[in-house]
């Protein structure tokens, strides 16, 4: 934004003013329009008292009065009223061409005369404030105007402090001045510098380059610094906000990136799988014999196996890029771990008891249903695999105050203290048991997926040997049913 | 096999489709395929099958909006398709009317039992029995009466309703905002604390009658349905 003189306050905006403005710009010129309207004044008076009384002529000096005290002020308005008492005592009260006052009802007129012209200097002289007051707000307040537009249209702030600093300075009285942001200056260049402080931050400061001379007027330059300081703490949060914005769009675009590059990979290996299942499957019309058939079965079989250790790596993946997202709804605990349970018949046909206990009166939690069951599949699936086939493997779910424990227990070897944490790795497989089958990732999914719910899972041994598997998941206050 | 029950098989993937087209035209259907969406629509504009399967990750559309375009003038039941995780997709689907789905990879075994099922309900449409048999449970509709092995079950009407749709379902799916809008109104579609809090007593009480919970299958982060 270009800088204009009628951005400057101290220049006169409406031409009608300009030359009161003119006048009050030089206090120098006061004696000598005091002088001049004094004599002007005589002048008139002397001219009108053949025709008018000379007590009621007096008021014709009080134009004079009028006219100095607001265009200077106080003082200059009352000095131009006792010389004007003087003047008209001199010349028109009798006896004229002396200072003496002969009658009481001169000395009357005199006394209102001076009354009169100190209550008119006081009046206008405060008009004269009150005006240049209403006209110093206006200009900052368009001075603060100008400062805003500047920071909102910026696209950074120190690329606009030039102009701030520039404007601010001038509006002040200097002929330019430049905003700082270092440090603070020494105490010996304070006159000169104004410091910037927002809510006790120090903000910078602003240096004006050939202040005026004397004292700042301190109202103005303070409303002035407080505005630039304002603005300078809003550029920043703004820049800071939009910094944030840059780095969590990059950090979202990067997730989407993961999630879709999983998507496409868990295509394309899954897809030669189905087309593999999906042609074996058609030929059990091909009238194969015995041997023709367990060969078509194992086919079958493995590939169930490999998309199952591909899901698991994917999952895992997924985990461990941070890429997994839940879709959180409320759950019954209860048709969950019945589903489960379901699964697990499913896949392990001839897999052996589950048993199935119960609080009664479970409140309803929050979670992903399907990551859920997959942790409870997870861990059905471990124990059914370490616990003998005679031993059914026991699932509990208790209310605990604010939160719910799902313990699944079986009878297997159980797990020694140091494996307890080291079986949620992945790949970690116990070395005493690497005849069963596994990959060592379902643990491992298990905690990851717990812990995506605001859950936790952990391993204790169980009384009379095994292992309990515990998750638990809070409660969502005051929703319980 | 011309003039048989016909089967329109939707894949992009060419060796999936050819699988799925032998494996049928030797199970007794005639079998038409198409690569993505619009040919699909096409080939099912020209000759109308008797039956849609439908993978959920077209190329050109998603699954949703061509069982949408496909159930504006089709009658034809259709089969969706899916892969693990694409929960969300397979529920826009059966709410945009498709009428069941296989999970990526299934056997052909699963994939023909469902064909027929589907086959069979669309020919005995509309039947308008008046009291649906499931197992050992009768639900008569009219007078609100559900017995269990001859057994009255007091149901609350919400807990008749819920059961009465998975009944009318026939062993289709039905999505949780299905089950609620139904049950419940418009109004409810993501009020899933009652449906599961109803549901949940729905079974105790089919369970006191010795009918198995597991009865009402639970498709998990999908809905439900009845097993036959």
């Amino acid at each position: 934004m270009a800088l204009t003189q009628s951005d400057r306050p101290a220049a006169g905006r409406r031409p009608e003013a300009s030359l009161l403005r003119t006048l009050e710009s030089s206090r120098a010129t006061a004696p000598a329009v005091a002088a001049a309207l004094v004599l002007l004044s005589t002048l008139v008076t002397a001219l009108v008292t053949p025709t008018v009384p000379y007590e009621a002529a007096g008021v014709i000096y009080l134009v004079g009065v009028l006219g100095v005290s607001s265009i200077y002020g106080l003082w200059w308005g009352l000095v131009t009223s006792v010389a004007s008492a003087l003047a008209y005592n001199f010349f028109f009260l009798p006896p004229a061409h002396t200072l003496v006052i002969n009658s009481s009802s001169d000395w009357a007129a005199l006394a209102a005369f001076v009354l009169t012209a100190l209550v008119t200097s006081n009046l206008a002289s405060r008009a004269r404030s009150e005006r240049d007051e209403a006209a110093r707000r206006a200009a900052e307040a368009r001075l603060s105007e100008s400062f805003a537009t500047l920071v909102a249209d910026a696209d950074d702030l120190a690329s606009v402090l030039p102009t701030l600093a520039s404007q601010a300075a001038r509006s002040l009285g200097a002929t330019d001045g430049v905003i700082h942001r270092g440090t603070p200056s020494p105490p010996e260049r304070r006159g000169a510098v104004l410091p910037l402080v927002f809510n006790d931050r120090w903000m910078g400061e602003l240096r004006m380059i050939e202040p005026p001379q004397g004292a700042l007027d301190t109202a103005a330059a303070e409303r002035v610094a407080r505005s630039l300081a304002g603005l300078i703490a809003l550029g920043e949060e703004r820049e800071r906000r939009i910094h944030q914005q840059v780095q969590a769009e990059a950090l979202s675009r990067s997730d989407e990136l993961k999630t879709a590059l999983l998507r496409a990979v868990s295509h394309d290996l899954r897809s030669p799988l189905m087309a593999i299942s999906t042609a074996a499957g058609g030929l059990r019309y091909a009238g194969l014999d015995d041997e023709d058939r367990e060969l078509l079965e194992t086919i079958t079989e493995q590939t169930g196996r490999m998309n199952g250790m591909i899901e698991n790596l994917l999952d895992l993946s997924k985990l461990q890029a941070g890429a997994v997202s839940t879709r959180a709804d409320w759950i019954d605990l209860r048709e969950l771990v019945e589903a489960s349970a379901d699964e697990l018949a499913r896949r392990m046909p001839e897999g052996g008891a589950v048993d199935l206990e119960f609080d009664a009166d479970l409140p309803l939690v929050r979670g992903d249903a399907p990551q859920l069951q997959r942790v409870l599949v997870n861990l059905l699936e471990n124990a059914r695999k370490f616990s003998p086939p005679d031993q059914p493997v026991q699932v509990t779910v208790r209310r605990r105050g604010s939160r719910v424990d799902l313990s699944v227990a079986d009878r297997g070897p159980g797990v020694t203290e140091d494996e307890a944490e080291r079986i949620f790795e992945p790949f970690y497989r116990s070395p005493e048991r690497r005849d069963v089958p596994g990959s060592g990732l379902g643990l491992a999914i298990a905690r990851g997926l717990a812990e995506a719910n605001s859950g936790t899972l952990a391993v204790e041994r169980r009384d009379g040997g095994g292992s309990t598997f515990t998750l638990t998941l809070p409660v969502p206050a005051g929703r319980a049913r | 096999m011309s003039g048989g029950t016909r089967i329109l098989v939707v894949d992009d993937e060419r060796p999936i489709r050819r699988a799925l087209e032998v494996t049928l035209a030797k199970a007794g259907y005639t079998v038409d395929t198409a690569t993505d969406a619009s040919e699909a629509l096409t080939k099912a504009a020209l000759t109308p099958p008797d039956l849609v399967i439908l993978d959920l990750m077209l190329p050109d559309a998603d699954g949703a909006d061509v069982s949408r375009q496909l159930r504006d003038w089709l009658r034809a039941p259709i089969l969706l398709i899916s892969a693990v995780g694409e929960e969300g997709d397979k529920i826009r689907a059966l709410d945009a009317g498709a009428d069941d789905y296989l999970t990526k990879p299934f056997g052909i075994g699963e994939l023909l039992a469902r064909v027929r099922a589907l086959l069979r309900r669309s020919e005995g449409a509309a039947s308008g029995e008046q009291v649906v048999t499931v197992g050992d449970l009768s639900i008569d509709l009219p007078h609100r009466v559900v017995t269990a092995a001859g057994n009255e079950v007091h149901l609350t009407p919400t807990e008749f309703d819920l059961l009465k749709e998975l009944a009318l379902a026939e062993g289709r799916p039905l999505t949780h905002r299905m089950l609620l809008r139904n049950v419940w109104g418009p109004g409810y579609a993501q009020e899933m604390q009652l449906l599961r809090t109803h549901m949940g007593r729905l079974r105790d009480k089919l369970e006191e009658n010795g009918v198995p919970r597991t009865s009402i299958e639970t498709l998990t982060g999908v809905g439900y349905r009845l097993r036959g």
